[in-house]
């Protein structure tokens, strides 16, 4: 912070604006209500797009991870995905889709599905033999294995991707509100950038890192606690 | 008329990346009788584990025939070498997670807690008791399925003596007001001797038939050990122990 003001003082440019001119931005913007509007749609696409990614990649993830077979097939593409340039993925639903709010959201998580899929695929393939040999015997049934034996061994795979998860959406959802929306945080950048306005710029930024920290630590922390309860 | 009929020609493991092939069990036939208990000795390694799975349904790749008096099926209990508890589940928990929910569930699981002697305990995880303790909450957790039959692997195995023993007699105690029928894998033969009705005596790979030994000692006879020792001396042959830590304590590695 310190560092930051004698840099400002020093440069004394608006290519680098001091804390108190992003302080300045970002009390003006909170206070026409334009950051709170933006931020919360914004946030809005990143719960929708990250969940989705969520659910349907742990459901490929679990799938691939117990069927070798599958598996064997699927890896190829699985690389593909994983490898596939956001930007392109984000273009070409652009394009296929229109610029709307189901193209923005799907490009988001399509661009997640693959981590979270490889993620837990690494967990699912590391499931004990023991444990689910006993739930059958004891015929738990799909539903009861699922929620009882293996979602908890998979549970530090989840918890990872959730992690580099919810980091890599919230920055897609940057560029897909960029490229092709008229409001979000994106959208207010890339109008800042023209503008120039580095103050503004930083103090969006600076909001919404403040908004994920608190999901890191009101969501995810309290979320793993209780996950991890049984390790003595 | 037998609640068991086991008649097994062949169970042979194909080899695999490491491992080669091997016959584990090769013409092997005996039945059981409703609530008899049936100790099955043998050498480590012998395919005990093996014809445990088999009957329990783990594995249904063998030539040959299994079959269980009608409804037994839905009523079988395993205990495994390794407690096999959920790690992220309550001792409470996992018993019940065999039930249905709601209040004559809960009376069930607390009522077996209680006979288990684990009653103060019943919301620690498992990694917070001893191995002992564990084992006490898997054999609790047979008995919530109502067992007609119950396989039992070696399932005192590493513990001290004497906390072997208590179990042994725990497990009598349950079974005087259950009846049901019990395979019990051991490679101890003075434990077979306290607790069958009727000993197996099995040779090792491929595990064939060798022996039958009905055991006629009084209740009285089987805690007395000179007793068991002499009739153990007189009928029984001795193995050495199945390598310890073929399954891990906690129930985490694959084998």
């Amino acid at each position: 912070m310190a560092l930051w003001w004698l840099a400002a003082l020093l440069i004394d440019s608006r290519n680098l604006p001091g804390p108190g001119a992003v302080l300045a931005a970002l009390g003006e913007a909170a206070v026409s209500g334009e950051l709170h509007t933006h931020v919360l749609i914004t946030l809005a696409r990143v719960a929708v797009s990250f969940t989705l990614a969520m659910v349907i990649g742990t459901a490929i993830g679990i799938f691939l991870g117990r069927k070798p077979g599958a598996d064997h097939f699927f890896d190829g593409w699985l690389i593909l995905a994983l490898n596939m340039p956001a930007l392109v993925t984000i273009i070409l639903c652009y394009i296929w889709f229109g610029l709307t709010e189901v193209a923005a959201i799907l490009a988001v998580t399509v661009n997640k599905i693959p981590n979270v899929a490889v993620t837990v695929r690494e967990g699912a393939r590391t499931v004990s033999r023991e444990l689910t040999e006993m739930a059958q015997v004891y015929r738990f049934g799909r539903w009861k294995t699922l929620r009882h034996v293996i979602g908890p061994q998979l549970n530090p795979f989840i918890s990872a991707s959730a992690r580099t998860g919810l980091a890599l959406v919230w920055k897609i959802v940057l560029v897909v509100e960029l490229l092709g929306r008229s409001n979000g945080v994106g959208f207010q950048l890339h109008l800042f950038f023209q503008l120039f306005d580095i103050a503004s710029i930083l103090a969006y930024a600076i909001a919404f890192i403040v908004v994920v920290q608190m999901i890191e630590i009101f969501l995810l922390q309290p979320w793993d606690r209780a996950a991890n309860r049984w390790r003595p | 008329m037998s609640a068991l009929n086991v008649s097994i020609t062949r169970k042979f493991y194909p080899p695999r990346a490491a491992a080669a092939g091997h016959l584990a069990i090769a013409g092997l036939e005996f039945s059981v009788a409703e609530s008899e208990f049936v100790c099955i000795l043998g050498p480590s390694g012998c395919g005990k584990t093996t014809l445990l799975n088999l009957i329990a349904g783990l594995d249904g790749g063998y030539e040959g025939q299994i079959s269980l008096a009608g409804g037994i099926a839905e009523h079988l209990a395993y205990v495994f070498q390794t407690p096999r508890l959920l790690p992220w589940r309550t001792v409470r928990e996992n018993i019940a997670l065999l039930l249905d929910h709601g209040e004559a569930g809960t009376h069930i699981v607390t009522g077996l807690i209680a006979a288990v002697g684990l009653e103060g305990f019943s919301d620690a995880y498992p990694g917070q008791l001893s191995l002992g303790m564990q084992r006490r909450a898997a054999l609790a957790r047979a008995f919530a399925r109502d067992p007609r039959i119950l396989l039992m692997d070696e399932p005192f195995v590493s513990l001290d003596e004497a906390a072997a023993e208590r179990l042994r007699a725990l497990l009598i105690e349950i079974l005087a007001e259950r009846p049901t029928i019990v395979l019990f894998v051991t490679h101890d033969r003075r434990e077979a001797a306290k607790l069958a009705d009727r000993i197996l005596v099995l040779s090792g790979a491929p595990a064939t038939l060798v022996d039958e030994v009905r055991v006629t000692l009084s209740p009285a006879a089987r805690t007395d050990p000179d007793r068991i020792e002499a009739f153990c001396h007189k009928n029984l042959p001795t193995f050495v122990p199945d390598p310890g830590g073929r399954e891990a304590a906690n129930g985490r590695t694959k084998t």
